[in-house]
């Protein structure tokens, strides 16, 4: 009995110190990396921002040599993910992918959010970005940007348009066009792309504001046509539709694919995991995907990303502070 | 001819080695992920999406469609043999299904919503195949005001459900619709009665409110009675159906089948509401409404068609129009798109192999999923004779595993236990749980549709009334409360004269 406590005792010491032993070694050694890191999405799997960042990722582990998990965190429009990695701990293993969406840029100058965007986070990379964008169906009597905002001066409140969900970045590309063309629009939520796009087919709107990815494949099958996007500059992949800004009016809302780190990460690590999804990104396979998704490549490394955010955190402030935009009580 | 040739096109890519594979491997995975509570299609298919990146794109829709219509084979399987729905589709299946099992009627039960399952899945292919064009865009015509109505019509059919007291199941429907109401609306962007909590932003999902008040508050229930299931044994008696149960099964395996088709294309429509649908018609027009949920097999039956029904006809306006009309078809949509192929109305004529192929392989896959669940019968069924003390903690782990895995989210741990000890009280006071699990359901659907409808009409309700689909719904509706409140007037003056 005695012998066998002894044993147990023994076998817990050398255990811990070997426990100890390691736990100092890690923090001894930067070599990182040295285990999985985990890459949280704030959005379902299948979804758009899944199928985008699930091949980077396989792509990136390749040149990181430890493999990157995506793990799904769906829940508050990617709030609920946003938090949990603002709050992980800042060493590299826990990484947050879709960084630069409405809910980091946009949501917080309008709502209490659980994380602040600049001061939790360090940003990795941008990536590439999509624009929102207003469409009709193509035997609409509206054929430009001009002839809409005309018909919607004269008739107040009579254009109704279907929209992904409120204040949701899409929906407020809309709102803030509305305020700058000085016109009033009935915005119908409709809690999706697909549905949003159902809604305009079936003309039980006459327009709706879309992702532009989204909407894209229709433009294509001739069903749809794009009054205007909310690029700051054309992009070569939405061909043949204009943008908000060269119509004049300054709309430059767009939902970002990055990636950033928790606060606090170290610089070599970042330096290590931008390197490496820069690799990734750059993959012909990958810029592929880029094309198929409808996605406007955006690259930015770490201190340009940074800069970009900031910036455009800025500018959404500013934005919803000039025009009054407000999530209604 | 064309449709022959092309027909024949889609069977050759069908039965290609690879592809009649990948159909085997879906069919296989949406059986199973149909048998396991909490895990249903939708999550299975997220899942399996990344694996698709690697092959063409023909095979990974051949299988994650197999996956989506073979879950609903499976999903019955654990409605009836444990009173668990392995799919929210299944819901329904357990007040008859389970019943019948009770009745040493397990295995017939199983084998007609296989066959059933067939019937409808094929009769759904045919359908998409002759007129998927026109029918997507007829089913664009209908709105939110017409959808609303439809739901207002699913709503009333919630009260037929119950087969105990009306009032108790109305009750629980009103509960269903008012916790249906937590989470962000829909309209303004508001978080509603979240408590702060960000996990009920997106409201209370109905699996673990299903796996709660099913699942869970089933295994406490039989915790407390000791083994007497000697009732089952008889079950070995028929494995199959008999005569008359197929004599019985026809019609409603036909109205479902329509029904399921019907609500499959519609914009929103889900094979969830089918169900519901179809088994509340059944019971309207049964000439013995009050063997249902003591176990009629035309409440098995029917349902467990529509359901099937509804996955072939969502593949409507995705195939036909490039919009989908639900969760499951937009990760479809995710798959065509990955793979550089561009959806649209232009997708038929660019992709007929794609477009072809799908459909033969879903000939295929249906008769697959026959050949697959018959035999199975006879080995689930075997499953009850497990002796309890084994049985109800693997199901509690199937429950809690399935919940976990969806959204690898405690909380929703916490959620389903909390609802599973709500459903053993409340089955305990002899409330039933599928009204509730309904309303849950219906409610968030409802509310978007009628505030959209609105919004629409610029606050106007007329636009129930004027337009003809949404006003024929609001009519059947009225016709059936008319109906039961006069019947019940009838009863209760009889009643009083038989007293006096």
């Amino acid at each position: 009995m005695t012998f066998k406590t002894k044993t147990i005792c023994f076998i817990i010491l050398i255990v811990g110190i070997t426990l100890c032993g390691g736990i100092r070694l890690t923090l001894a050694t930067p070599d990182y990396p040295e285990k999985p890191v985990n890459a949280i999405i704030g959005y379902a799997a299948g979804g758009a921002p899944d199928l985008f960042f699930r091949p980077l990722a396989d792509l990136a582990q390749k040149h990181l040599g430890v493999p990157v998990v995506i793990l799904n965190k769906p829940g508050g429009g990617g709030i609920s993910a946003t938090q949990e990695v603002a709050k992980a701990k800042p060493d590299g293993y826990t990484i947050l992918m879709n960084f630069g969406g409405g809910e980091h840029l946009l949501y917080p100058h309008l709502e209490k959010v659980p994380f602040d965007t600049l001061k939790d986070f360090e940003p990795v990379i941008m990536l590439s970005y999509y624009p929102s964008g207003l469409f009709v169906r193509e035997d609409s009597p509206w054929k430009t940007l001009e002839e809409f905002t005309d018909y919607a001066k004269k008739n107040p409140g009579a254009v109704r348009y279907s929209h992904p969900g409120t204040a949701s970045m899409v929906h407020l590309t809309a709102v803030a066009f509305e305020k700058m063309a000085g016109i009033s629009l009935q915005g119908i939520p409709t809690g999706g792309g697909s549905p949003a796009m159902n809604m305009l087919l079936g003309r039980h709107v006459e327009a709706a504001q879309l992702g532009v990815p989204v909407a894209w494949p229709q433009v294509q099958g001739g069903q749809v046509r794009c009054l205007a996007y909310s690029l700051p500059k054309r992009s070569e992949i939405y061909s043949g539709a204009p943008t908000y800004a060269e119509k004049g009016y300054d709309i430059r809302f767009a939902v970002n694919q990055g990636i950033a780190a928790p606060q606090g990460t170290p610089k070599e690590v970042i330096k290590k995991l931008h390197d490496a999804f820069t690799l990734a990104y750059k993959d012909k396979g990958f810029q592929g995907t880029l094309v198929k998704m409808g996605f406007s490549p955006n690259y930015l490394n770490t201190e340009e990303s940074t800069k970009y955010i900031k910036e455009m955190y800025q500018y959404y402030g500013d934005i919803t502070k000039k025009l009054g935009i407000t999530i209604k009580q | 001819m064309d449709l022959l040739t092309n027909v024949l096109q889609g069977f050759s890519v069908a039965l290609d080695s690879t592809n009649l594979l990948y159909c085997f491997l879906g069919v296989l995975a949406g059986t199973l992920i149909g048998v396991l509570p909490g895990l249903g299609p939708l999550a299975a298919i997220a899942f399996l999406l990344p694996i698709t990146f690697y092959i063409p794109v023909v095979p990974s829709l051949i299988m994650l469609a197999g996956i989506y219509y073979g879950a609903m084979y499976g999903g019955s399987t654990t409605s009836i043999l444990v009173n668990i729905p392995g799919e929210a589709a299944s819901v329904v299946t357990c007040l008859d299904g389970y019943q019948m099992a009770l009745q040493g009627r397990a295995g017939p039960a199983l084998g007609i919503s296989a066959i059933g399952s067939f019937v409808a899945g094929t009769f759904g292919v045919v359908i998409l195949m002759l007129l998927a064009p026109p029918l997507a865009r007829f089913a664009l015509k209908f709105g939110p005001a017409e959808f609303s109505s439809l739901l207002v019509l699913a709503l009333i059919i919630v009260a037929y459900i119950g087969s105990g007291e009306p009032v108790k199941a109305m009750m629980m429907g009103a509960l269903g619709l008012a916790l249906s109401m937590i989470g962000t609306d829909q309209i303004s962007g508001n978080p509603r009665f979240t408590f702060g909590i960000w996990e009920l932003v997106d409201g209370v999902g109905v699996v673990p409110v299903a796996i709660g008040v099913f699942g869970i508050s089933e295994v406490f229930l039989n915790v407390e009675v000791i083994q007497q299931r000697q009732l089952i044994k008889t079950t070995f008696k028929g494995v199959f159906p008999s005569i008359q149960d197929y004599r019985d099964s026809a019609l409603p395996i036909l109205r479902g089948s329509l029904l399921g088709f019907f609500v499959g294309i519609l914009p929103g429509g889900s094979h969830i509401i089918s169900s519901f649908l179809s088994y509340g018609v059944e019971k309207k027009v049964s000439k013995h409404p009050e063997k249902f949920g003591h176990g009629a097999i035309e409440g098995v039956a029917g349902p467990e068609s529509a359901n099937n029904a509804a996955t072939s006809a969502a593949f409507v306006p995705l195939l036909s129009l490039g919009v989908p009309n639900n969760a499951v078809m937009a990760l479809m949509l995710g798959a065509i798109i990955i793979h550089g192929v561009v959806p649209g109305p232009r997708l038929i004529s660019d992709q007929p192999q794609l477009f072809w192929g799908v459909i033969g392989s879903m000939y295929v896959g249906n008769a697959m999923l026959l050949a697959l669940n018959l035999p199975l019968v006879g080995l689930w069924v075997q499953v009850l004779r497990v002796p309890y003390r084994i049985l109800l903690p693997m199901i509690l782990i199937f429950c809690l595993v399935g919940v976990y895995s969806i959204n690898a989210s405690l909380f929703e741990m916490l959620l389903v236990i909390i609802f599973g000890l709500f459903g053993y009280i409340m089955r305990k006071l002899n409330y039933e749980m599928a009204p509730l699990i309904m309303s849950v359901i219906i409610g968030p659907m409802l509310e978007t549709a009628f505030r959209q409808s609105l919004l629409l009409s610029r606050g106007s309700f007329s636009i129930f009334i004027t337009r003809p689909i949404s006003a024929f719904f609001l009519v059947i509706s009225v016709v059936l409360l008319a109906q039961t409140a006069v019947s019940f007037v009838v009863k209760r003056i009889a009643i009083t004269k038989r007293q006096k």
